[in-house]
C-alpha cells in the first residue's frame, strides 16, 4: 500500500518504485544473514501485515514474501 | 439543524447487546482528553453504537480498525464522516472507491513518492531553517500559529510549483476552513468563504495554464491538466477537487502533528537530550508521535452490504467509525502501549490510515517533521511551555490540533 516503512527500515533488502510501492510482491526472497534484524523490523512495522518471515530451525528469518496486489 | 436532538435509530436496530453511547466528538476540549476518552472507550468495549446524528457504529480496537482498512470493498469511502453519510462535497480521490480510486491515485503517486521527497529535501530544509532562524531571536512564539502551519504551507506551495508569496493567504484559508469544519456554527460562514477562496485561486491557476502544449516542470496543476484518466483528460471539476483536497488534507494535519510532537519535546527534556545526542533517533520519534498522538481521532466508512463484522451485524448503508487513535494505543497490539517510547520497534501504527487510501502525503509529512525537529533543536535545543493555563485541542470531528502552543526559550545575549 506504499506506507514506505519496509524499504525504509531494510534498505539493504527491499527497495521502492517511483510511486513508493515496494518492488517485490507475491514473491519469496532470501534474507541474507546480515539482514535478519532489518527483516524482522520491516515485517513487524508494516501496518498492512503484508510481510511474512519464514524461519529456519534456529528461528532466524530466511525468506520474506511481501504480499499484496499490484497497483 | 441540531443533529444532537434528532431521534436516534438505536431503538429500531437489534444491537445484540452492544453498548450504546451518545458522543459528540467535535467540541474543543482540554489537550490530551480526546485520547484519554479513546483509551477508556476501547478498554470498556470493542464496539459501540453512537446515537449522535443518524447513529453509527464505533470499533475501538486495533484488530477491527485493521480489518476495516483491509476491506475497502465492504467499507466504502463514499463518506468518511459518520455523522454525515451524504456529504455535499466529494473529495477526489479521497471519497472515490475502486476501481476508479487507484486510477486517480496513480496520477499523483509519483509526485508525492519517497524519491520525490528526497529530491525536495534541500528545499524542505531551506524553508524550515529560515523559519527557525526568524523565530529563534524572539525567545518565544506560539508554535502552532507561527511555525507549525506556516512551515508545511510554504513547503507545500514550493512542492507543487507555486509561489510561496501566497503562504499567508493559504494559512488564513486553512484556519478559516477548519474553524468551521468541526461544526461550530460561528465558523460556518468563514469556512464557506475560505472554500470559495481556495477554489477561485485554483481556477485562476488553471486559467493561466490552459492550452499550454506541455506540462510545466515541477508544476502539479499543469501536470494534472496534461494527465489522463483511462485515456481521457481530467475534467476541470476533477482537477479542482484534487487540488482542493490536497490543501485541506495536507496543511492542517501536518500543523496538528507538529504541535503535539513539540508539546511532547517541550515537556520531556530527556527525550530532547536523546535526540540531540543521536539525531538518528529522530525518524523513530516522529513515528512514535504519529502513533501516540494520532491526530485522526477516528476514520469513517460507509458499509456496502449486510455483513457481520467483529461482533456487529452491519447493514448496507450503515456508517462506521474506526477509532484509529484508540487502535494506535491498543495494548493488544503494542507493548507498553500507553508510553511514548522514542526508539519503539515494530511501530506498525495507522497514523496515516491503512489500505489504498493511505495518506498520499505521508512521505512528505514525515520528512517535514524529521527536518523540523532537526532544525529546531539545532538552534533552540532547550524550550518549555510558556503558560500555566491548560492547553486546548480542537475536536475529533476533523483532524485534531492544539489550538495554541506557547513556547519559550532563553536567548543568548
Amino acid at each position: 500500500m506504499g506506507h514506505g516503512r519496509c524499504y525504509q527500515l531494510a534498505p539493504g533488502l527491499l527497495t521502492c518504485d517511483d510511486e513508493g510501492y515496494v518492488t517485490i510482491r507475491d514473491q519469496v526472497i532470501d534474507v541474507p544473514d546480515d539482514q535478519g534484524a532489518a527483516a524482522e523490523e520491516a515485517a513487524g512495522t508494516c501496518p498492512e501485515e503484508a510481510i511474512t518471515l519464514l524461519r529456519d530451525r534456529a528461528h532466524r528469518p530466511v525468506s520474506a514474501p511481501p504480499r499484496g496486489p499490484a497497483p | 439543524m441540531d443533529r444532537a436532538s434528532e431521534p436516534a435509530t438505536a431503538a429500531s436496530r437489534n444491537l445484540d447487546g452492544c453498548p450504546v453511547m451518545h458522543g459528540d466528538f467535535s467540541r474543543i476540549r482540554q489537550a490530551g482528553s480526546h485520547w484519554q476518552w479513546a483509551d477508556q472507550l476501547r478498554e470498556d468495549s470493542p464496539l459501540y453504537f453512537n446515537t449522535y446524528a443518524q447513529g453509527y457504529w464505533i470499533f475501538t480496537r486495533h484488530d477491527a480498525v485493521r480489518d476495516m482498512y483491509k476491506n475497502p470493498q465492504i467499507f466504502s469511502s463514499e463518506s468518511i464522516t459518520p455523522w454525515e453519510p451524504e456529504p455535499i462535497y466529494r473529495f477526489v480521490p479521497t471519497q472515490i472507491d475502486e476501481p476508479d480510486h487507484i486510477t486517480y491515485r496513480r496520477i499523483v503517486n509519483a509526485w508525492f513518492s519517497p524519491r520525490a521527497v528526497d529530491r525536495a529535501q534541500p528545499e524542505i530544509r531551506g524553508i524550515c531553517r529560515a523559519l527557525v532562524q526568524k523565530v529563534a531571536p524572539a525567545g518565544g512564539c506560539d508554535f502552532v500559529a507561527d511555525f507549525a502551519l506556516r512551515y508545511p504551507t510554504a513547503m507545500f506551495l514550493r512542492f507543487i510549483g507555486l509561489d510561496t508569496a501566497d503562504t499567508d493567504q493559504f494559512v488564513a484559508w486553512v484556519e478559516d476552513f477548519f474553524g468551521g469544519f468541526s461544526g461550530d456554527p460561528a465558523g460556518l460562514e468563514p469556512m464557506a468563504r475560505a472554500l470559495d477562496g481556495i477554489r477561485q485561486y485554483w481556477i485562476t491557476v488553471l486559467d493561466q495554464r490552459r492550452g499550454e502544449p506541455a506540462p510545466r516542470d515541477g508544476d502539479l496543476a499543469s501536470h494534472l491538466m496534461h494527465a489522463r484518466f483511462s485515456g481521457s483528460p481530467l475534467t476541470d471539476a476533477e482537477i479542482l477537487d484534487m487540488l482542493t483536497v490536497l490543501v485541506l488534507a495536507g496543511l492542517d494535519t501536518t500543523r496538528g502533528q507538529l504541535g503535539y510532537l513539540f508539546r511532547h519535546l517541550a515537556t520531556h527534556p530527556d527525550d530532547r537530550a536523546a535526540l540531540i545526542a543521536d539525531p538518528r533517533l529522530i525518524p523513530s520519534a516522529v513515528e512514535e508521535s504519529l502513533r501516540f498522538y494520532t491526530i485522526i481521532f477516528g476514520d469513517g466508512r460507509k458499509v456496502t452490504r449486510d455483513v457481520e463484522f467483529h461482533g456487529a451485524r452491519l447493514k448496507k448503508g450503515d456508517m462506521v467509525y474506526g477509532l484509529v487513535s484508540g487502535a494506535n494505543r491498543d495494548p493488544r497490539a503494542y507493548e507498553r502501549a500507553g508510553e511514548f517510547i522514542l526508539d519503539r520497534k515494530h511501530n506498525h501504527h495507522f497514523g496515516f490510515a491503512g489500505g489504498p487510501h493511505r495518506c498520499l502525503g505521508a512521505h512528505l509529512a514525515r520528512r517535514e517533521m524529521q527536518i523540523g525537529v532537526e532544525e529546531w533543536l539545532r538552534l533552540i535545543p532547550d524550550f518549555r511551555i510558556a503558560t500555566d493555563e491548560e492547553l486546548a485541542e480542537r475536536g475529533g470531528g476533523s483532524m485534531m490540533t492544539l489550538m495554541t502552543l506557547p513556547l519559550a526559550w532563553d536567548v543568548a545575549r
